[in-house]
């Protein structure tokens, strides 16, 4: 899990969510570039977030989208949060005793627009939260940085100087997180993406 | 080496120049993937005119540096005049060889009237070597090829404190271990001094102007 490195928060605020990753793409500490979000985009309401070895990423961002895309022909309508996560679960459960080496993190709206985070493990262990949720190398110092600094009922302004500074504080403290951030702002008017400058070393 | 002890995984660079020597290093300790020093520094002064380098496992190195200092103060209460860089760097190699200090890699540089500016390096199992550039550390070897088309021979003051600039600030750049800001001594036959920088811009801070459409589907 520390071999490829990053790090990713995600941040509910009052209908609407915040989802930050690093962009650095390293092989133990060769940083090789930063250009690499880790965060992907189901639809315009359900993001995704992984952290742990890129090839295990790549592969299920993959079967994600092909599963998505006949579920979307088959029923005609996007796919909810809860129903993706059951079936990211699945997948992951599927191959218990050889697994994807990939925690992953999920945000999404629902139709009625009401908040929906989860973090899961490597076999796919479901953990909701209500506020906020943080995986990757520096996962441990974050969860106490965004305690310090989550409040709840934020709108999307406040989410943004919340989450930039609360990923830029973990940054600094890590060496194999860094070069760069992303931050997605999702609520039902849209998607608003910005990067963050961190230092980078 | 036991799992997340304090190592120094590092970048530093020693030159000879005109009248002396000059080194640059960053200021990062880590611990693992956790960053334990931003400000740390990894010149220690042996003599007034002779430092050293250390990079590899925190503990040995600053044990090792410790007793050797121990070491030549015996050696000035016995002698008259004060001590070649080339003897200190040879007690050094002897204690490293002796010890067997694994995980250590050292420079020892610094001025002395008989050849003046000298650098030496001292890797690991006690191997000693003089050039006139030496690079150490998990960083340099992205610098490599950058020192081997830019270093000339005895350059000035301020063309060796440019080129110690950016080639640090490259290893900074790509390498995870090393990070901070740049922490710079010259030596000369006037003493040692110290400067400190920060990373240059262009290569420190770098836009990332579109992300590829195709990594958000």
């Amino acid at each position: 899990m520390d071999y490829n490195g990053g790090s990713i928060i995600i941040m509910g605020g009052k209908n609407c969510f915040a989802i930050a990753s690093d962009l650095r793409f390293g092989l133990d500490n060769f940083t090789k570039g930063h250009a690499t979000p880790k965060i992907f985009k189901i639809h315009e309401k359900l993001f995704i977030g992984m952290i742990g070895l890129f090839g295990d990423i790549s592969t299920i961002r993959q079967m994600l989208e092909y599963k998505t895309s006949i579920y979307s022909l088959k029923k005609s309508e996007k796919i909810q949060p809860f129903g993706f996560s059951s079936m990211l679960s699945n997948l992951l459960y599927h191959h218990r005793f050889g697994p994807f080496l990939v925690e992953t993190v999920l945000a999404g709206l629902d139709e009625k627009d009401n908040l929906f985070i989860e973090s899961k493990d490597i076999l796919g262990a479901k953990s909701p939260s209500s506020d906020f949720a943080t995986i990757g190398s520096c996962s441990e110092s974050l969860y106490g940085i965004c305690q310090v600094f989550w409040k709840p009922e934020m709108n999307l302004e406040e989410l943004f100087k919340t989450i930039s500074s609360c990923l830029v504080l973990g940054l600094n403290r890590n060496c194999i997180s860094g070069w760069g951030g992303i931050v997605h702002m999702v609520s039902k008017d849209g998607v608003v993406s910005k990067i963050i400058q961190t230092r980078m070393d | 080496m036991q799992k997340n002890e304090i190592s120094i995984g590092t970048t530093v660079v020693a030159i000879e120049i005109q009248d002396g020597v000059m080194i640059g290093t960053d200021s990062q300790t880590s611990s693992g993937p956790l960053v334990s020093n931003k400000i740390s520094d990894k010149i220690s002064y042996l003599t007034r005119s002779i430092v050293c380098c250390r990079s590899g496992s925190a503990a040995q190195t600053q044990n090792t540096i410790d007793n050797l200092r121990s070491l030549v103060l015996t050696n000035l209460f016995e002698r008259k005049f004060p001590l070649k860089v080339q003897h200190l760097a040879q007690i050094f190699r002897e204690y490293c060889y002796r010890e067997n200090a694994v995980n250590s890699g050292f420079i020892c540089s610094g001025w002395d009237c008989f050849h003046g500016g000298q650098i030496y390096s001292i890797t690991q199992g006690g191997y000693i070597f003089n050039q006139s550039i030496i690079l150490m550390g998990s960083g340099s070897i992205f610098i490599q090829g950058f020192c081997d088309a830019n270093y000339r021979l005895k350059m000035s003051e301020l063309e060796s404190k440019n080129f110690l600039t950016k080639a640090l600030s490259l290893a900074i750049l790509r390498d995870g271990s090393s990070g901070g800001f740049i922490r710079l001594a010259k030596i000369t036959k006037k003493g040692i001094e110290r400067l400190v920088l920060n990373p240059i811009k262009p290569f420190y801070k770098i836009e990332v102007q579109q992300i590829p459409k195709f990594i958000l589907v």
